[in-house]
């Protein structure tokens, strides 16, 4: 699993949210990825601080949010 | 927040505070600290400004698996601030903690079973420590060298419930009190991302020098000594090195900024001074 401090539209120039993918461990190639926005902050950047597993294969994201200025 | 396997957003909360809680440094170290045990209970945490103490403490936020309150605590080392929090879940489902003084007290270990009642506590000779559950029990304890010993990695595995056999540890105050957190709902969507891209790394291996980080050293002990002739009306001030080099780290005696050891100028003189680490 990784994960970016913030994701990025190139086309709208928009800093929001962040970027989370799981790869292979073996080769890194994608299995999935996806850009996450939250709507309910949505002038807001979000950091993800930590992931981790939970035992039913869950993910739990762990993270803080910052004024898209201070990014 | 949770997500499925596939990455769809399942719940999400959010926790605010009207003290400051701090999980990044604005690009430097992460404050944060995320552990699972094993019926799915989240444990975060951080450190957070403590106005009751005027201090900064760590934190905890122990949820359920679907991220519903449980308990929220702090836990403050008594005078000193807390610059760094970790917490790991050990193999029998307890929190095991370190709170980081920045070199200002030996870090400070502790063991909460999972209603947050305190087991055991105590310092160990670490300085700004990370910490890792490990598969098999016990933890990694990895930190990087101080301002003295930047060159050098720290690297300890520790037994299953947290503690070592081979170094030495000191007597720890902590307090554990209650905090409460505002908790809402937050709604995410998502989107596609950017394609990924392949690149080359080049990795150059090294030669790593291995040595022992613990060695019988006396502990540093409260006990300095006064000079034997002082003028009416001296403040004497703890100041004097004493203990130096004990366990590695440099010792000073100092205490609280304006306050007299000994006052000549009243007959009930008090001695009184704390250990802190010179960094």
């Amino acid at each position: 699993m990784v994960t970016s401090h913030n994701s990025w539209d190139s086309a709208e120039n928009d800093l929001r949210g962040f970027g989370l993918a799981k790869l292979e461990i073996s080769n890194g190639n994608e299995i999935w990825s996806h850009r996450f926005l939250n709507s309910t902050y949505p002038s807001a950047t979000f950091f993800p601080v930590k992931i981790t597993r939970q035992i039913n294969h869950n993910f739990v994201i762990f993270g803080t949010f910052h004024p898209v200025e201070w990014v | 927040m949770v997500i499925d396997s596939e990455g769809h957003p399942i719940y999400s909360r959010i926790f605010t505070s009207s003290f400051k809680i701090y999980l990044t440094d604005r690009g430097s170290i992460e404050q944060g600290s995320l552990s699972t045990d094993s019926n799915g209970n989240i444990y975060i945490g951080g450190i957070i400004e403590d106005n009751v103490n005027d201090n900064d403490s760590g934190f905890i936020i122990k949820l359920d698996s679907a991220l519903n309150l449980v308990w929220s605590k702090t836990i403050s080392i008594e005078n000193f601030r807390a610059t760094r929090f970790r917490l790991a879940v050990l193999q029998n489902d307890n929190l095991f903690f370190i709170v980081s003084t920045y070199g200002h007290f030996p870090v400070v270990s502790g063991t909460l079973n999972k209603d947050s009642l305190l087991i055991e506590s105590k310092g160990l000779n670490y300085f700004s420590p990370n910490i890792q559950a490990h598969p098999d029990g016990g933890l990694f304890v990895i930190e990087r060298g101080n301002e003295d010993t930047s060159h050098e990695v720290v690297l300890v595995k520790t037994l299953p419930d947290g503690s070592t056999s081979f170094c030495p540890d000191f007597t720890a105050c902590v307090n554990i009190r209650e905090i409460s957190f505002n908790i809402d709902s937050t709604m995410w969507e998502i989107s596609p991302t950017i394609p990924f891209e392949d690149f080359t790394i080049q990795i150059e291996t090294g030669e790593i020098e291995l040595e022992d980080y613990c060695s019988p050293q006396p502990y540093p002990t409260p006990q300095f000594s006064l000079p034997d002739t002082v003028c009416q009306g001296t403040c004497l001030r703890p100041t004097e090195l004493n203990n130096q080099l004990a366990n590695h780290a440099e010792w000073q005696i100092v205490g609280r900024i304006g306050y007299c050891i000994a006052d000549t100028s009243s007959i009930g003189a008090s001695t009184h001074g704390d250990l802190v680490h010179r960094s």
